[in-house]
């Protein structure tokens, strides 16, 4: 289940990502993003076994590597789309799409580590839970950060973006140090 | 932790990219093109996940591992049951990793040392697997914990180190010897089943005497009193006796080179998950074989490993030195050593003047290609001899053992030697080497040449069996 929500929510992203392109008439772009989504999803794609096993070597890498490609990518395209003026719902899906296949195939890696017998359902369960109730605060703010009409002046936004830089940076210090 | 970098690299450049999209927006902010702002406001998605993560990272891990073993001994690849108890004592961990941790050369043939799993506070999990191995002694010692947040972005990764930590000792197979005729110059005063070449008690006929009150009438020899009318003759036995017995395991390196250069290391391991034996394996093989029949005799033995250092285990009787033999026998390995390079610093010291010595040794030709410098063991075992030692050789046959490999190798024929030439070379080394026997034959010193494919059982029944009893008779005392 894990594996063919990873593939759907990269699919998705990327299919929403392009749709926004297209409808800002940048064909070129959605059409590279399309190619982009093949090979995508072509290197997370695992034949279905029975008993899931540990990736190693080159088809780790490749999954692993795509993944944060995919993520970056995503990422930047959403961003790019909407300074280019494309719909910001189909690039905010896209993103959102990119995060939710990135977080899930390192689930689904972490996973390939257990054993058969191993409770996973429950693991998988509430990951899936945990992560739509993150997914979707993280929506509700986004949407609220751009629907809300805030005008600040241009030194309030300096302020405010080194404060949120300088925010980001004690909360990855946190990280690290946990 | 490269993920939660990745990730904050990612909101850092979707804040600098909004800035900058701001800043060149600014004049335009009041027609409604704020797209800087909608950038930085697409940053707060990738934000709610990194502090979503940091909200469940893991506390402190804090686990009471148990590991029991099915058994603390037993014989090459058996197996071997391993089970495993983990209870948190700390708080809930949402997704833990723990890993067993395998000694290194052990397989594990049913179920997993790793698992994943959801802990609460106070739960206990318990799970097992199975493994096997080659001879050797394996200490488990930690397990690898690793905890994660849901997202895994942030993981504690720790070894938890247990407060009983298990051992295992794979001993080297015992086969069972009928019996092993040796014939020491000195025995001890303990009876056994060594001929002691001392007249008395006993069942091989060692010699005529007068007789003495108190021979038993069936020990007087009529023959001889015919031939002497004057006086009375009985038969004398010689006496059996235990002895002791030093065993000698040759674990030099270079010694025990064969069948393990590049050229093997190229096959594949075989299906079953097993190792290719080396000659190595045959000489603690035929070592624990030895040791037990001697003691099973009732014999005083010792062992002597002869490799990277000395070890050596104090002569002793009965099963309690079975065991400890085995188990240095299980811890002997092959290795290297400036001083131990030949077997002229065997310590004689440790073995009583005149008792039998056993090497079990491939043995070094003296001019052995694969040699730096010119060893010759035969010169060694010869002054060994001399001192009065009883000294028996067993060899595991190197040049048949490295043939057969060849043989039983198709692929060798790819690997840029033509099969000829290997056999004319294994030709030549095997003449060198009888040469070799044939010197130390000729010191007294008993050689058996054993061919790794015959079993070893009969190789010793064949050369050092009791023989029957009329081909005693016909042969005379052997």
């Amino acid at each position: 289940m894990i594996r063919a929500l990873c593939l759907a929510s990269s699919g998705l992203g990327i299919a929403a990502l392009a749709w926004g392109y297209r409808e800002n008439r940048s064909v070129p772009a959605a059409l590279a993003l399309l190619l982009f989504g093949v090979f995508w999803l072509a290197a997370q794609w695992r034949w279905p076994r029975p008993i899931p096993r540990p990736l190693t070597g080159i088809g780790a890498a490749v999954r692993v590597w795509f993944s944060a490609l995919g993520l970056v990518v995503s990422a930047a395209a959403a961003a790019a789309g909407l300074l280019l003026g494309a719909p910001s719902g189909w690039m905010i899906v896209g993103a959102l799409g990119g995060l939710l296949a990135w977080d899930l195939t390192d689930l689904d890696q972490r996973l390939r580590l257990a054993d058969s017998t191993d409770d996973l359902s429950t693991i998988g369960r509430r990951h899936l839970a945990w992560l739509g109730l993150t997914a979707g605060l993280g929506l509700l703010l986004t949407a609220a950060a751009m629907l809300i009409p805030l005008r600040f002046s241009f030194a309030l936004t300096v302020f405010l973006a080194f404060a949120a830089v300088l925010g980001m940076t004690r909360l990855v210090s946190w990280l690290y140090r946990g | 932790m490269r993920r939660a970098f990745l990730l904050s690299l990612v909101v850092y450049a979707l804040i600098l990219t909004g800035l900058i999209a701001r800043i060149g927006t600014v004049p335009y902010a009041n027609s409604g093109t704020n797209r800087g702002g909608l950038v930085l406001a697409l940053s707060l998605l990738f934000v709610t996940y990194l502090v979503a993560s940091l909200l469940r990272a893991p506390g402190n891990v804090s686990l009471e591992i148990t590991r029991t073993l099915s058994a603390e001994r037993t014989g090459t690849d058996t197996p071997v049951e391993v089970m495993v108890t983990i209870t948190n004592t700390g708080p809930s961990l949402e997704e833990v990793l723990i890993e067993d941790n395998v000694p290194p050369g052990l397989v594990v043939c049913d179920g997993s040392p790793r698992h994943v799993l959801r802990l609460t506070h106070s739960k206990t999990v318990t799970w097992t697997y199975t493994i096997r191995g080659p001879r050797g002694h394996y200490a488990f010692s930690s397990a690898r914990v690793k905890a994660y947040d849901p997202f895994g972005l942030i993981s504690r990764d720790q070894a938890l180190t247990l407060s009983h930590a298990a051992r295992l000792f794979i001993l080297p197979p015992v086969l069972r010897l009928k019996y092993v005729a040796i014939r020491p110059r000195r025995t001890r005063v303990y009876s056994g089943l060594v001929p002691a070449r001392v007249g008395g008690t006993g069942t091989d006929f060692f010699g005529v005497r007068e007789y003495q009150p108190g021979d038993p009438p069936h020990w007087i020899n009529w023959r001889a009193i015919a031939r002497h009318p004057d006086t009375l003759f009985s038969n004398e036995f010689e006496q059996e006796r235990v002895t002791d017995i030093g065993i000698v395991v040759d674990g030099r390196r270079r010694a025990n080179l064969y069948g393990v250069g590049p050229a093997f290391q190229r096959r594949s391991p075989p299906d079953d998950g097993h190792t290719y034996p080396t000659v190595f394996e045959y000489s603690t093989a035929a070592a624990a074989a030895l040791a037990d029949a001697f003691l099973t005799q009732g014999n005083r033995v010792s062992l002597l490993l002869y490799g990277r250092f000395l070890r050596w285990t104090l002569p002793g009787y009965g099963k309690v030195q079975r065991e400890r033999i085995l188990r240095t026998l299980a811890l002997a390995e092959m290795g290297d050593s400036e001083i131990f390079a030949d077997l002229d610093h065997i310590p004689t010291q440790l073995f009583p003047a005149h008792s039998q010595v056993v090497l079990v040794s491939p043995l070094l030709l003296g001019d052995s290609p694969l040699l730096s410098e010119r060893t010759d063991d035969v010169e060694v075992l010869i002054r060994l001899r001399a001192r009065g030692y009883r000294v028996m050789i067993i060899s595991p046959d190197p040049v048949a053992f490295e043939v057969a490999l060849i043989h039983a190798d198709p692929a060798f024929g790819h690997q840029n030697v033509a099969r000829p030439d290997v056999e004319l070379a294994a030709r030549i080394t095997q003449i060198e080497r009888n040469l070799m026997l044939q010197r130390l034959q000729r010191a007294g010193i008993q050689v058996i040449n054993w061919d790794v494919s015959e079993p070893f059982e009969q190789a010793i029944h064949r050369h050092l069996g009791r023989p029957l009893a009329w081909l005693r008779a016909v042969r005379g005392t052997p």
